[in-house]
């Protein structure tokens, strides 16, 4: 079945938080976008007729806009991380009790931009590279509001 | 997913405080001239967790005599509302409020009264967030 994207939103682990621990949402989310991509790669050689590919590099990115709140845990640990370098252990998904369910992984934040229009929320738009294998079952853990 | 909780009701009591004072009359039966607050609408939810709202109200101001009155009430009302940070609600932190259009117009009432009205509107967009257990 078809379904909203109003459930589907991003989480991080907070670096001093152990693996068993509650994940946190992001405060004030207001869209994401997850792309998962496989690069082909051209086998073809000049004796070929057409062109063969093979699935080749896989590769993954998303992006998550919220509005700019300099007290949620969430946001200010991903300037930190930004500013630091470190990398973040994320879901892009939903809670589903007693787990998080959706897109699961490691990733580095390339870009933190803000937005300050005249007469609106300040919004804030987080992209990650992800690092690592994604995982897009689920996660054994407990994903909460701050 | 949170529990919907709407925020028109307080939006209209915060413009409504903030609005009252000495020698100003609110509400849609008190004499001219007057202030009025009217089309409230809350929008969607702004957020996924549905914390942050944006809801838009006009504000009028009405005259039977003079375009002046209506101007006057106008300032004041301005001065009120987004001069005055230190406003205030239970469950709700107020973000921000933003002034839209300001409409002039006068009118004329009947053919039999020829009586003309001064009325001045001014959109308020008012942005609230739920505030969260733990704040």
């Amino acid at each position: 079945m078809a379904y909203l994207g109003n459930n589907i939103r991003v989480a991080i682990r907070l670096q001093d938080e152990e693996s068993d621990q509650a994940m946190h949402w992001l405060g004030g989310e207001t869209s994401n976008n997850f792309n998962l991509t496989a690069e082909a790669v051209e086998v073809s050689d000049k004796r070929d007729v057409w062109a063969k590919y093979i699935a080749g590099k896989m590769g993954s990115t998303f992006e998550a806009t919220v509005y700019a709140d300099k007290d949620n845990p969430p946001q200010v640990e991903i300037l930190s991380l930004l500013a630091a370098g470190t990398p973040v252990e994320f879901l892009v998904g939903q809670f589903t009790d007693p787990e998080g369910e959706g897109y699961h992984g490691i990733g580095i934040i390339t870009a933190v931009s803000d937005t300050n229009d005249f007469g609106a929320v300040a919004s804030r738009t987080v992209s990650v590279t992800v690092t690592d294998e994604v995982d897009p079952d689920y996660l054994e853990a407990e994903v909460i509001d701050d | 997913m949170s529990t919907f909780t709407s925020s028109i009701a307080s939006a209209f009591k915060l413009i409504r405080n903030a609005l009252t004072r000495q020698g100003v009359k609110i509400g849609g039966t008190a004499a001219y001239p007057r202030v009025e607050i009217h089309s409230v609408v809350e929008d969607a939810p702004q957020t996924k967790d549905n914390s942050v709202r944006s809801v838009t109200a006009t504000v009028e101001c009405v005259s039977a005599e003079k375009v002046a009155d209506v101007v006057t009430l106008l300032e004041g009302n301005t001065e009120k509302l987004f001069a005055d940070a230190g406003l205030v609600l239970t469950g709700w932190d107020v973000i921000g409020i933003v002034p839209g259009q300001v409409r002039l117009f006068d009118e004329q009432q009947s053919l039999d009264s020829a009586a003309v009205f001064y009325r001045v509107l001014q959109d308020v967009t008012i942005w609230l967030e739920l505030k969260t257990n733990n704040a």
